[in-house]
């Protein structure tokens, strides 16, 4: 059903290799004919399958992962740092600054990918510099680091997500938990958290619907809102493509109610962790206080018993010092 | 945006005056500043135009080259989009510095844009999956009075209007390769159709009030705006690309408020484009009257 | 302490606290809006009492602690630069909290000492590898700028010019001389009087 068209490959000079699923308009209609397509108007606002951890990586303070369906998102946030352009400085903000960087594995298509990093970068830097007090580290910037490890779609509000986590997990101050989800249509169908696929298609294919029939306005576009629900805020919402205003606070609505219940989902990891941390503190304290009373007790003895006596006696109670 | 030193007590004097709605330079909310704007001044590209909004000034140019299209999309051409944030705008864009703002306006303009039904990349098709045209879109920036998104999208789009492609011919060769014969004729050229083209209208949030044409000063003041793409087809508004900016966060509601706020700015900015651009079209000939430039 | 005795309330950034009264005082962690106190930090609630009925309200994240040098704290640098003007370090320390990286502070010659701020020379009271004792006053754009104008403060840990194979510190041997224990050469510098940390930091 897919044909495959062979493209020359700048990377590797006269081989040429073929890594897109569909390549003509005629294809994209196919694959699009042959798509599970949902109803018209969703019935489920809910996030797809979910993993999110706090505290991944042992080298880095405040790292996380999060798995939503395939898509594999890495984010670090490293501790704050004097700018290293005065000019970059705001008023009387700190400098929030995002990095995403692809995996070479997590896309097939290498083409494009530096400038979808910049894109995501700077999105991602919208969308999370109103979640972060940023008036607790003036002069400082803080930067944040996003690895795609695999791309099936969402990576934007995928990787708001887990740089909320990682923020919280840093413990850098921030006004409330972040999370974001993504919306398209697409010829009349809605698609919540819509795979890469139909991301491709609706980027890729974007004017094929309406060629046939040019004056009808066939509306497409995305739609990536992050909120924060306490003061049921929104603290980005990027669109693209080409909607009436009613389809677009209708996509809005419906990324807000996924964005609700991701907010549970985020709220249960990060109690959970927490407690974890909170007893493993309870345990080095305890730990510690043994150990002071230990060396107190040392102390003590020492006083009763005068140094030379006080080493003679400590001699024979340690087994790996050598008598000489 | 271009940093201006504000104390607290001006902030407080531009928030009651928004509050108010009766802004520093006796605007309301809703009205933008003189704008003044020429096309065709520079005459080694194929169209140019240049917007003094008040402060800001906008110089466009629009180059063309003949390319190879996309082949997922036999049927269209390229556009690209470049901005340069000289040094002359303000002193902060010195060497690097300007390059944050020119890559924000350069992906707003690239989303705004993006969409076929935004603008009709078919018109740049010379020949189905073999040969378009690919316009560079040069923004240069040469002074920064706040609302640049505002200011570079009216620009961009009379840019457009100003366009003239040369006629092409194409002859058939052996071996299916065809030759291009580019009309010498200076007269002899098309257009591109502008109808449905984008403009970008920034919707500013001063205290509990939203805003349009933010003066840099009032982009200080500015806790978050919504940049909304409008575009119009068949005399209906509809939103090419939206994203919110300067790190605040908004309501729901007050979302909403702020999209109609721009809809409706921008359905109104342009159709006032499009009839002083049809005017200046209108005064070619003896009757056009001598390029000003940068002379006033 | 009081998450021991009492059961432990977890809080996540943007939870709501409590309502913003005259007797509540905002700890760390927190922030006021609209009336009320919300939590900006995920971690364990704890309310302590603070004298005359006032009372903090603070939120404590286990594990790791994110720390900033900020004006008033003490801190343990190392100095990389002299120069007749002012020393350039390396802040490493903040209080009793080991940082992650380290942060630029600067030392300038007025304020080495409390006294005779004029003649003060830089040269002869610290070298590049010391680690001084400092309190941070003062937040520039590239730097903290650092303070020794206290007896407590100053150098702790030096190595005399010629040492370095045996790298025996310097012992004090008044307020501006340290002597090497193995060569016996003394050498001039702005001694700290060590104190146990507590002390110092009842100084504020």
């Amino acid at each position: 059903m897919l044909r495959v068209t062979q493209t020359k490959n700048s990377l590797l000079d006269g081989a040429s290799i073929e890594e897109e699923l569909y390549t003509t308009p005629q294809d994209g209609k196919n694959f699009f004919e042959n798509l599970d397509k949902p109803a018209k108007e969703p019935t489920k606002l809910e996030p797809r399958n979910t993993f999110i951890r706090a505290g991944v990586l042992t080298t880095v303070r405040g790292s996380a992962y999060m798995e939503y369906g395939n898509t594999k998102v890495l984010a670090i946030v490293a501790p704050p740092k004097e700018l290293i352009r005065a000019s970059a400085r705001r008023m009387n903000m700190g400098v929030l600054n995002c990095y995403v960087n692809f995996a070479a594995f997590a896309t097939g298509d290498l083409e494009s990918v530096p400038e979808r990093e910049r894109h995501l970068g700077s999105m991602l830097t919208k969308a999370m510099e109103p979640v972060v007090c940023r008036t607790e580290f003036l002069n400082f910037q803080l930067d944040i680091r996003v690895l795609i490890l695999d791309d099936d779609g969402c990576l934007l509000s995928t990787a708001i997500n887990c740089c909320g986590v990682a923020l919280v997990e840093c413990g850098i101050s921030t006004y409330d938990l972040i999370t974001a989800s993504t919306a398209c249509i697409y010829r009349d169908h809605v698609f919540l958290n819509p795979s890469a696929k139909v991301e491709e298609l609706l980027l890729k294919h974007r004017g094929n619907a309406n060629i046939s029939n040019p004056s009808s306005v066939q509306e497409h576009g995305l739609i990536t809102t992050a909120s924060m629900d306490t003061f049921e805020q929104i603290a980005q919402c990027q669109q693209c493509g080409y909607l009436t205003p009613d389809t677009y606070v209708k996509l809005l609505d419906y990324t807000l109610a996924i964005n609700k219940s991701l907010r549970q989902l985020v709220r249960g990891v990060l109690t959970k962790r927490v407690k974890e941390q909170h007893e493993l503190d309870l345990r080095d304290k305890a730990e510690s206080a043994l150990e002071d009373q230990r060396l107190g007790e040392i102390i003590d003895k020492l006083k009763t018993q005068g140094l030379d006596e006080f080493i003679q006696t400590n001699i024979k109670e340690d087994p790996y010092v050598k008598r000489q | 945006m271009a940093y201006v030193a504000l104390s607290e007590a001006e902030k407080t004097y531009i928030l009651h005056g928004v509050e108010d709605d009766f802004r520093c330079d006796g605007r309301s909310r809703r009205d933008y500043r003189p704008m003044e704007l020429e096309t065709g001044l520079v005459s080694n590209a194929s169209g140019s135009a240049r917007l003094r909004l008040a402060n800001t000034d906008i110089l466009v140019g629009v180059k063309t080259e003949i390319d190879v299209p996309n082949p997922l999309t036999p049927e269209f051409g390229k556009l690209e989009f470049f901005v340069d944030c000289s040094a002359n705008a303000t002193p902060e864009f010195e060497g690097r510095g300007g390059s944050d703002l020119a890559q924000e306006l350069v992906l707003s303009l690239q989303n705004a844009y993006e969409s076929p039904l935004a603008f009709d990349y078919r018109t740049l098709c010379l020949i189905p999956g073999q040969q378009c045209w690919k316009l560079y879109i040069d923004i240069l920036i040469l002074e920064c009075g706040g609302n640049l998104h505002d200011a570079v999208s009216l620009a961009a789009k009379a840019a457009l209007f100003n366009t003239k492609l040369p006629r092409v011919t194409a002859t058939l060769l052996d071996a299916g390769i065809t030759d291009l014969i580019i009309s010498d004729n200076p007269y002899d050229c098309t257009r591109i159709g502008i109808e449905t083209v984008p403009l970008l209208v920034t919707v500013c949030k001063i205290g509990d009030y939203s805003l349009v044409d933010p003066s840099a000063e009032e982009e200080v003041c500015s806790t978050v705006s919504v940049v909304v793409s409008v575009s119009m087809r068949n005399g209906a508004p509809y939103l090419s690309g939206t994203h919110l900016t300067g790190g605040g966060a908004m309501h729901r509601d007050t979302m909403r408020n702020c999209l109609q706020l721009g809809l409706s700015i921008g359905e109104h900015l342009d159709k006032l484009l499009i009839k002083m651009l049809k005017q200046e079209q209108e005064r070619v000939g003896p009757k056009r009257p001598q390029i000003v430039g940068f002379l006033k | 302490m009081s998450g021991q005795e009492e059961e432990t309330i977890v809080c996540l950034p943007g939870e709501r606290l409590c309502r913003t009264e005259d007797n509540i005082v905002l700890g760390i962690g927190t922030y006021e809006q609209n009336g009320y106190i919300y939590a900006s930090k995920s971690g364990i609630v704890s309310i302590e009492e603070s004298g005359e009925n006032c009372q903090v309200v603070s939120v404590h994240k286990p594990g790791f602690h994110l720390t900033i040098p900020a004006t008033g704290d003490v801190v343990t640098a190392r100095v990389l630069v002299t120069t007749p003007k002012f020393v350039k370090c390396a802040i490493f320390c903040v209080r009793n909290v080991l940082l992650e990286s380290s942060y630029r502070g600067l030392l300038r010659k007025e304020d080495v000492r409390e006294t005779e701020k004029d003649r003060v020379d830089i040269y002869k009271s610290f070298k590049p590898g010391d680690v001084i004792l400092a309190r941070v006053i003062n937040q520039l754009d590239q730097s903290f700028l650092l303070s020794t104008a206290e007896n407590e403060l100053g150098v702790v840990i030096a190595y005399a010019s010629d040492s370095r194979k045996t790298r025996v510190p310097m012992v004090p041997v008044g307020w501006s001389e340290m002597q090497c224990p193995q060569t016996t050469i003394k050498e001039p510098r702005k001694v700290a009087k060590v104190l146990p940390e507590s002390s110092i930091n009842a100084v504020k």
